[in-house]
């Protein structure tokens, strides 16, 4: 070949090679770039992963991440602790092997969120846990994310909360007992009165009686003897009768038993609607007579309404009885009633007027009860429920009695409270409570 | 295009025909790269279709003659360089099998930018029939690849094109073996 032939030959692959070269040059460059973005992104990762573990580790919550075969994937360091096992040997042990509990977790159905049921551990102790199982997907494999949570501290703290408030609204209960004393004793004072009286007059009339009488009897001795009866003698007896107004007593002996034994029954009621007030109520529903129910409350509370209103009720004879906590509904009646006598007494009205109702609706009784007292301004209306809302000057009113009546009947017994007002003219408390009423969970 | 076809393609010329056609064509064609290729460089497409054209002039040959001569070489040159592909394969049908699912993986794994063409092969008892689908017009250089991969096994086929979109970007074969 010719020379100029091989240089031009040359020059190509000289040229191809610095093109190779820069190739390769570049191709370099690209990898040093590559190689430091995966050095980043590999520190970034390593970082996110320590921060991961970090922030698993020292969660408070138990975390399983459990595959399609039920065995443990990962666990972090608070489920090592919950289920009494050293770090690191949760991997691969499988799920159902630590998860002693009741109910049994196959039988739920999944996915299950915050369902609580006790562990047993390993040793025996048993204690409550909140349980969530959720699917995951982490990247073509599934997954189950176990979140146990250790709620057994916080269930102490639910029970003690439940017997504190128990105790307050006994306490709350006996205070309006205290508020009232003076009060009931006023309103048994009343029968006892005359009561008293009554007897004081028998007590009378029988000594007059028993007069006359050994005066008849001395009669009858000397009859028996076949004595003449003397004429003075006779007299004397007739003398005795007027004196002691035999008519009269006659008469009013009767009147005065019946007046005794009503006085007695009256006394015998506020004793008894005392009683049932601040009885401390039961645990469980009880089958109540609302009519009744209400019928007491009115009566331990006539001293608070009675200087100010005339009472209406209306009470339906249909109402069945119905499951309720008898002491806690007190409550609420107590609560109604006095305020509606604090309205009146506030509007200064000269015929005030309470009115309670009960009847059937549906499958809910209804009670109203409704005073025409001052009344509620509407921007208050919405307010009243809440705990803490008080209009009543300071040391009057605790704001706590409307937010604990709402408590009682939506919480407590699955009802409805609600509040119809004009100011100046009236107020009315409706409640609904359900007729039919299984042991839902309410408490 | 990668550098490789057209080193090859220059190498073809080279050895089938001569050192001094391959200059000639080049000073004919003067190809916008100056025919400086390397294999791993990435070229104009057009630049092969010139030298082919301006090959056929020089030479009187047909340009789908040269362009199947061309693919036959190419297969024996590409099996050279990288003989693992073709010894793991037991013969055609295996190896053109294997061609979209394995061969073009690892030719990605080294040129992430080659833009490859689409080979889907169904085989039949004794027949397999390649779907050859591509941006750029050489179902010429593969029936040549193809011819010489039978060459290259030694395998009693039959080829033929039986589909064609006239403009060479796609063409099903029909490979028969003898029975």
């Amino acid at each position: 070949m010719e020379h100029a032939f091989l240089e031009r030959r040359l020059e190509r692959e000289r040229r191809a090679r610095a093109q190779a070269e820069k190739l390769l040059e570049d191709k370099s460059r690209e990898l040093f770039h590559s190689n430091q973005k995966l050095l980043a992104a590999s520190q970034i990762l390593e970082y996110q992963s320590k921060e991961l573990n970090a922030i698993l580790d020292h969660a408070d919550i138990s975390v399983l991440l459990v595959d399609d075969h039920g065995l443990i994937q990962r666990g972090n360091a608070a489920a090592a602790k919950m289920f009494d096992r050293n770090p690191g040997e949760l991997h691969g042990t499988r799920v159902d092997a630590i998860m002693n509990c009741s109910p049994d977790v196959s039988d739920l159905e999944k996915p299950i969120s915050q369902e609580i049921v006790t562990i047993r551990k390993r040793h025996g102790d048993s204690f409550e846990m909140e349980l969530s199982i959720v699917d995951v997907a982490v990247g073509d494999a599934l997954y189950s994310l176990w979140l146990c949570r250790d709620i057994s501290r916080r269930v102490a703290a639910e029970q003690n909360r439940l017997r504190l408030e128990h105790e307050l609204a006994q306490a709350q209960r006996l205070e309006a007992l205290g508020v009232m004393a003076s009060g009931i004793a006023h309103e048994i004072n009343t029968p006892i009165q005359y009561v008293r009286d009554n007897v004081q007059f028998l007590d009378n009339a029988i000594n007059d009686l028993q007069k006359a009488l050994s005066v008849y009897q001395a009669i009858l001795e000397l009859l028996d003897c076949g004595e003449a009866v003397k004429a003075s003698t006779v007299a004397s007896l007739r003398k005795n009768l007027v004196d002691i107004d035999l008519d009269f007593i006659l008469e009013e002996i009767p009147d005065a038993l019946v007046h005794t034994s009503e006085g007695l029954e009256q006394i015998s009621k506020i004793v008894g609607a005392v009683k049932s007030f601040s009885h401390p109520g039961s645990k469980t529903r009880t089958p109540i007579d609302i009519n009744t129910l209400l019928n007491d409350v009115l009566t331990v509370t006539r001293n608070q309404w009675k200087y100010v209103a005339e009472l209406e009720t209306s009470f339906a004879d249909d109402i069945p009885e119905i499951l309720v906590f008898p002491s806690e509904l007190n409550q609420v009646f107590m609560n109604l009633i006095v305020n509606a006598a604090h309205a009146i007494e506030e509007a200064g009205r000269d015929t005030g007027i309470i009115r309670a109702e009960t009847s059937l609706e549906n499958s809910y009784v209804r009670l109203c009860i409704k005073d025409n007292g001052c009344g509620i301004p509407e921007e208050n209306s919405v307010k009243i429920f809440e705990p803490f809302f008080t209009t009543k000057e300071v040391g009057k009113g605790t704001g706590q009695g409307l937010s604990f009546c709402h408590q009682i009947i939506t919480q407590r017994h699955g009802g409805k409270i609600s509040v119809k007002s004009e100011v100046d003219r009236y107020t009315t408390f409706t409640i609904h409570l359900p007729v039919s009423r299984s042991e839902q969970n309410h408490c | 295009m990668k550098g490789i076809i057209f080193s090859n393609f220059i190498e073809m010329i080279d050895k089938t025909f001569s050192p001094e056609i391959t200059e000639k064509l080049i000073d004919e064609v003067k190809p916008a790269s100056g025919a400086a290729y390397t294999t791993v460089g990435s070229y104009d497409h057009q630049e092969i279709i010139d030298l082919v054209v301006g090959l056929s002039e020089l030479t009187g040959e047909e340009v789908p003659t040269l362009v199947r001569a061309f693919g036959t070489y190419l297969f024996s040159s590409l099996g050279k360089a990288h003989p693992e592909y073709v010894s793991d394969a037991k013969d055609t049908f295996d190896l053109l099998q294997r061609v979209h699912e394995h061969i073009h993986v690892e030719v990605r794994k080294l040129y992430p930018d080659a833009e490859l063409p689409t080979i889907a092969c169904r085989v039949n008892d004794n027949t397999l029939t390649l779907d050859y689908r591509s941006e750029r017009p050489f179902a010429d250089v593969a029936e040549g690849l193809i011819a010489g991969c039978i060459e290259h096994f030694n395998d009693p086929i039959a080829l033929e094109r039986t589909e064609d979109s006239g403009d060479g970007t796609s063409a099903q074969f029909v490979l028969k073996r003898a029975a």
